[in-house]
């Protein structure tokens, strides 16, 4: 087990120059693209005072080189910096009061993805090469041509609007908003055993998440489809009918189990992917997460907030893919001896 | 005990129909050693899993029957049919490194094997899948094992242990020991035999290995093209081979007391199973082949308990 420790020290230290190239990246885009958060503040119009003035109170003044080093120094003391615009409030205030709700989004993305993925693929793989697989397939990529905003008000319309059974926009009914303890509700009233406010959650998060979920699922269809097919043409697969073993077992507990281990790989990468349409989600369904927030702040050109962001996902990306290697190491024994 | 009468299995490929089993009819008495030999493509494997109505995609058994004390298994359901895989009728395949779940404690695969066809609890079975691991000399500690912590010949142990879970009355071995080294495959005949003597199941061994078929089996049955040439008692084959296929299959196996030390073969190369030859399917390789060879099928003689298919001995 030793070396499971070692394996994660290693990974943990590779993530540091992953995210300082990353945001040596950001940096230099937020700097190259034409305005800054001072004229995006008061305007073209400010006298020169005022724009000097606040361009030192904000450090802009300084030599680029000077800037990009003292925000490094300042970030590896753990430290995001101040937002440069509107109260000039703590980054990592500004982010931990959104990165919930899209976290809480992705999430349920992320099951609606796989479900309907492994679902989709499964009847695929199971019989290959017939109809069923043919329709499968084309849903695969039919929904992955989907795009969010349109689908999103599709199910927007259908469901909220004129079968009126689930809410179009928002995170929860505000009435019944639990006391926060993780920000994600559907946790929080939980924990609290606010149960009303649980099922609000959930109705609220319904749609995001199928709008969000269904587009991505059919990387899993193929994927899992294929993977399937592969391990059902395997000999101990024959061996386990040889001997007689219920379909049932022998898909779900032998044939699954072991297509299961490329499908993690993809859904770690996935993860990524999920975060990056969730903006797109969070937009149509005025879901206060990271994503309209995200928008907002490059177009103000708020320079730390944008990269104290990105550093943000990238670490949270890093700790997915983490965790999917712990759990590889979980399932396959061969990688955990 | 167990009877094959007139089984015919086709291929349906893209390119055409194969057929891999052509109108082979054979039985297995109680407690016998049957052995099937033939090369690369001569049917044997598919008659093997068309016993357990396991022929894969795009094969079809087409005709024939299969009985087991008098039981048509073609004629049973997909359930009746995966109630007798693994309790009546068991199997061993070829290559053990792949045959066993990667992700599964070897112990728990055979506990599994066990449940799925006896309703006893979960302690009564712990017990008899050890006991099963002794019987076939591996070590109660093995339990727990993941089958890539094992040996080859453990896991083909493990795999003979399955077999033999739950006291079938036939177990198939498909090329039992060919991905197993020389001393392991020793150790692993053995083990059949004195499991044979011990539990009294038959055995149905097939092997491209002539030398190891005849060690092993009570009766031999020869398969080429498909079609069986010969099917006699071992020492019968031993003694008087008749069948010419056999006859030179005898003669191409290496043997170290001779002065000469050149590798036999036979000339040419098995039939083209899109195209068959006319008339015997070995007619083309045949170092006795007469006109009528060419032209017309032989039938299956039967000699004293010998069956033979070759126009050689048609009058006799």
């Amino acid at each position: 087990m030793v070396s499971i420790k070692a394996y994660i020290a290693t990974r943990a230290l590779l993530t540091i120059p992953m995210v300082l190239i990353l945001l040596t990246f950001v940096f230099v885009i937020m700097r190259i693209l034409p305005g800054n958060p001072v004229l995006a503040l008061i305007g073209m119009k400010a006298s020169e005072e005022t724009i000097k003035s606040l361009m030192e109170q904000l450090g802009l003044n300084k030599p680029l080189w000077q800037q990009y080093f003292e925000y490094i120094y300042n970030l590896l003391r753990g430290d995001l910096g101040r937002s440069m615009i509107w109260g000039r409030r703590p980054v990592i205030n500004e982010i931990m009061n959104r990165f919930p709700a899209t976290i809480e989004l992705t999430i349920g993305g992320f099951i609606v993805s796989i479900l309907l993925g492994l679902l989709t693929g499964m009847i695929a793989g199971v019989k290959p090469y017939g109809k069923i697989d043919a329709t499968m397939r084309i849903y695969s990529i039919f929904v992955y041509t989907l795009f969010i905003p349109l689908i999103g008000m599709i199910f927007q319309y259908v469901f909220g609007v004129y079968l009126r059974i689930l809410p179009v926009g928002g995170r929860i009914d505000p009435t019944l908003l639990p006391r926060q303890i993780t920000g994600l509700y559907t946790i929080d009233s939980l924990l609290t055993l606010n149960f009303p406010a649980f099922i609000s959650a959930v109705r609220y998060l319904i749609l995001p998440s199928f709008t969000l979920g269904l587009v991505l699922s059919g990387v899993y269809t193929r994927l899992v489809r294929s993977s399937l097919l592969e391990v059902l043409s395997q000999d101990f697969i024959r061996a386990c009918k040889a001997r007689g073993l219920p379909n049932r077992i022998i898909l779900f507990r032998h044939s699954l189990k072991n297509a299961l281990i490329p499908i993690l790989t993809m859904m770690g990468l996935q993860f990524a992917l999920l975060l990056a349409g969730a903006v797109l989600t969070e937009t149509t369904f005025s879901w206060p997460g990271m994503g309209t927030f995200l928008m907002e702040r490059i177009q103000y050109r708020d320079f730390t907030t944008v990269q104290g962001t990105i550093v943000f996902y990238a670490l949270f990306v890093a700790l997915i893919s983490l965790l999917v290697d712990i759990i590889y190491a979980y399932i396959d024994p061969r990688i955990r001896y | 005990m167990l009877e094959i009468r007139n089984l015919t299995v086709d291929y349906m490929t893209r390119r055409g129909r194969i057929r891999a089993v052509n109108d082979v009819s054979l039985s297995i008495m109680d407690s016998e050693i049957v052995g099937l030999v033939g090369e690369s493509g001569s049917g044997k494997s598919t008659l093997g899993y068309a016993i357990l109505r396991l022929v894969p995609p795009p094969g079809i058994i087409k005709s024939g029957r299969i009985l087991l004390n008098g039981v048509d298994l073609l004629g049973l359901s997909e359930d009746e049919i995966n109630r007798i895989r693994g309790k009546d009728i068991s199997m061993v395949l070829q290559d053990p490194m792949t045959s066993l779940d990667p992700l599964m404690r070897v112990g728990d695969q055979l506990l599994e094997t066990i449940v799925a066809h006896e309703n006893i609890g979960k302690e009564e079975a712990r017990e008899k899948a050890v006991k099963l691991l002794e019987a076939v000399g591996i070590k109660a500690d093995r339990f727990n094992d993941y089958p890539h912590q094992l040996s080859g010949g453990m896991r083909q142990r493990i795999m003979i242990a399955m077999a033999i879970a739950l006291d079938p009355k036939l177990v198939i071995a498909d090329e039992p020991t060919t991905a197993l080294d020389v001393i392991v495959q020793d150790q692993i005949v053995e083990l059949f035999k004195e499991l044979r003597s011990k539990i009294g199941m038959s055995l149905l061994i097939i092997s491209h290995d002539i030398s190891l078929i005849l060690e092993i089996s009570d009766k031999v049955g020869v398969m080429y093209g498909g079609e069986l040439m010969e099917f006699s008692p071992s020492d019968e084959i031993i003694r008087e081979p008749l069948n010419p296929y056999t006859q030179e299959l005898l003669k191409a196996v290496p043997n170290i007391e001779l002065d000469d030390k050149t590798l036999k073969f036979i000339p040419g190369d098995p039939p083209d199973l899109l195209n068959p030859p006319m008339g015997c399917m070995f007619h083309p390789r045949c170092p006795r082949a007469m006109d009528i060879c060419r032209k017309d099928k032989p039938p299956t003689l039967v000699v004293d308990g010998k069956h033979v298919k070759c126009w050689l001995y048609s009058e006799g």
